[in-house]
């Protein structure tokens, strides 16, 4: 299992170079086989420090100490450079003494013969880190299972008892008498907390009771710097914003608050109907405008099945469309525009200040969004809401300008109100 | 004096804009060729020359390389001849300016009798900010209903207002050519002369 995290590492390594593959880093990393820095001096006289570190090991901190220190030393020199066939010397006399005190005979038979059997040399080779294109880039304890990146273990399928119960309060008033009666003549605290601990609250199998099967992945370790930034980092009070939301904000580049500043209005709702095989699927269609009211202006469309889907989906949409629309000292348009679409036909035209936005309902709304104050228009012919409204975003958009004008037919334009007015204009 | 074939001109350079095409062809009028040079005049277009079946040679629509000795034998054999606005309206209608100069010009010019029907006026359209310069044109007479105008009327329409049928100019860049008997001009022109009319056409109006 660790064989194949490694190979994805190396898939994911050669299909996008420039995007690094975890490091295991965080997993406690032990020795392979030899400490390097005692590589150095022949193996055997290891041997005596390890025989005497076999009473230390009963208590099982040693393990995380020579852990501790080879991880240091190990990261700092790579153990394939320094070990060698003349490194693996046969047992001395003086060693096979000191062996005799923890060996019986037997054991200590099978380790001369297992000593005979295995050749330096191949120690030496194989003892080693790997290298070439399946080289591990991190050293660590292949032995153990780590319960987040190795398979999580969980408990047998085995361990579950359909027949499980829970003891009766009968039962473990008999479970109580058996353990006062079992009580030695001094009875001590630590009697009572094996009681407590070993005491049974169900009846049926043990392992089901004990370890019994779960199904729920393991949850995240904590203080692994690797997988901070997958967990949110929001402050107090603050509030998780809907992925299509940070989607939003990603493409167009305003904040949320900006975003949170824009006027919306949904102009058209109606309801469509898909007909399938299955039958009728009916969804809302909406149709909503945005704008910031400073001259942004975008209209967007969004259907679902869910009311505050669509509307969402209408809203963003406006967003991620809105465009500049030129305003003539930021109040009317620039001359007047005629455009159509479908069977609609919507004139707008250009009026004074202090005119007012005398149009129908949704030129009107359009008008509060891009923040247009004098406008007249005429929708004639057909006047379908949605064929209005985008013939009035067309018609705001292909506005011709004076300077655009004057640059195309090779004219010099002066803006006389820059005389008129002394040059306050905005 | 045919509208008809006016309004075909008018629909020939919409579509030709539509199409984005650099250079076009009208059949070759007095009436058109006048209506062009006003074009020119105004801005609207970049190039007018008389030619023949085939499109002049680029230097034939430039009427500033004309001095060019290289571009003028170029011209000569191909038997192009650029006309720019601001030097001389050769109208046959009006024609009290530039008399001389059009004779002049005539001399150049390889025109005969039997080339004449098969000459066309070439238009070199214009385009700016990926929009031509010459978007629409519209007749505002009709042949079968011309519409004459005083300069009260003319300056009504100049400001924006509407008069009788004809709607104010609106647009931005929008311009109106009138037949006048001073020859072709422009509607601003008009008015400062103070010089009544036929409303020919509409560039640019707002409209559809």
């Amino acid at each position: 299992m660790k064989a194949t995290l490694t190979a994805r590492c190396l898939l994911l390594r050669r299909a996008a170079p420039s995007r690094k593959c975890a490091q295991r880093t965080f997993h406690l990393a032990r020795p392979l086989h030899a400490e390097p820095g005692e590589t150095d001096e022949p193996l055997k006289e290891t041997v005596q420090n390890e025989k005497q570190g076999e009473q230390r090991r009963k208590g099982e901190k040693s393990i995380a100490k020579t852990g501790e220190r080879g991880k240091s030393k190990q990261l700092a020199r790579p153990l394939s450079a320094s070990i060698k066939p003349e490194h693996f010397k046969a047992y001395t006399d003086e060693n096979k003494d000191i062996l005799k005190k923890w060996y019986t005979p037997a054991q200590l038979a099978a380790i001369e013969a297992g000593e005979a059997a295995v050749d330096p040399q191949d120690l030496a080779e194989q003892a080693t880190l790997r290298d070439g294109p399946w080289a591990f880039n991190y050293i660590d304890d292949f032995a153990q299972i780590h319960p987040v990146i190795d398979k999580p273990i969980r408990a047998p399928e085995e361990n579950y008892d359909p027949k499980l119960r829970y003891k009766t309060k009968d039962e473990i008033a008999e479970d109580f008498a058996k353990f006062i009666r079992g009580l030695p003549e001094k009875p001590t605290r630590l009697d009572y907390i094996k009681f407590r601990d070993n005491l049974r609250l169900t009846v049926g199998k043990e392992e089901a009771e004990r370890n019994p099967r779960n199904y729920l992945s393991p949850d995240i370790p904590k203080g692994i710097p690797e997988m901070k930034k997958y967990t949110s980092n929001l402050k107090e009070g603050q509030v998780e914003l809907d992925p299509g939301m940070k989607r939003l904000m990603r493409q167009t580049g305003y904040s949320n608050s900006e975003i949170n500043r824009f006027r919306f209005k949904i102009l058209v709702t109606h309801r469509v109907v898909n007909q399938t095989k299955m039958g009728k699927i009916q969804s809302e269609y909406y149709l909503c405008v945005a704008g910031n009211g400073r001259g942004m202006l975008g209209i967007g469309e969004g259907k679902s099945t869910e009311p505050m889907d669509g509307t969402l989906q209408a809203q963003y949409a406006a967003i991620r469309n809105m465009q500049p629309i030129p305003r003539y000292e930021d109040r009317t348009i620039f001359g007047n525009v005629k455009v159509k679409v479908g069977a609609v036909e919507v004139e707008l035209m250009t009026r004074p200040p202090g005119f007012g936005v005398r149009c129908q309902a949704y030129i009107y709304e359009m008008c509060n969004c891009a923040g247009i104050q004098d406008l007249a228009a005429r929708v004639t012919r057909s006047r379908n809401p949605m064929n209005t409204i985008k013939a009035v975003y067309q018609a705001l958009l292909s506005q011709r300008l004076p300077d655009e004008m004057a640059r195309g037919l090779g004219k010099k334009l002066v803006d006389v109100r820059k005389v008129y007015y002394g040059g306050n204009i905005l | 004096m045919s509208l008809v074939h006016l309004a075909h001109a008018c629909s020939h350079l919409q579509n030709a804009s539509k199409a984005r095409l650099g250079i076009t062809s009208l059949p070759s009028t007095t009436q058109l060729h006048n209506l062009l040079l006003q074009l020119q005049k105004q801005g609207y277009v970049n190039t007018v020359s008389i030619g023949g079946p085939t499109p002049p040679p680029p230097s034939a629509l430039a009427p500033l390389m004309s001095g060019n000795p290289e571009a003028k034998r170029e011209m000569e054999m191909s038997g192009h001849v650029a006309w720019s606005a601001g030097s001389s309206p050769p109208s046959r209608e009006g024609g009290g300016e530039g008399n001389s100069e059009r004779e002049e010009r005539a001399q150049e010019e390889p025109i005969t009798r039997e080339n004449i029907s098969s000459r066309r006026l070439w238009v070199g359209l214009k385009y700016y900010n990926n929009r031509p310069v010459l978007e629409k044109m519209k007749l505002v007479s009709k042949p079968t209903r011309r519409i004459w105008m005083r300069v009260d009327d003319l300056e009504g329409i100049v400001r924006g207002q509407k008069r009788g049928y004809v709607h104010g100019l609106r647009g931005i860049g929008e311009a109106l050519f009138l037949s006048t008997d001073r020859g072709m001009m422009e509607i601003r022109e008009c008015v400062e002369r103070k010089i009544g009319g036929m409303l020919l056409c509409r560039v640019n109006g707002v409209d559809f």
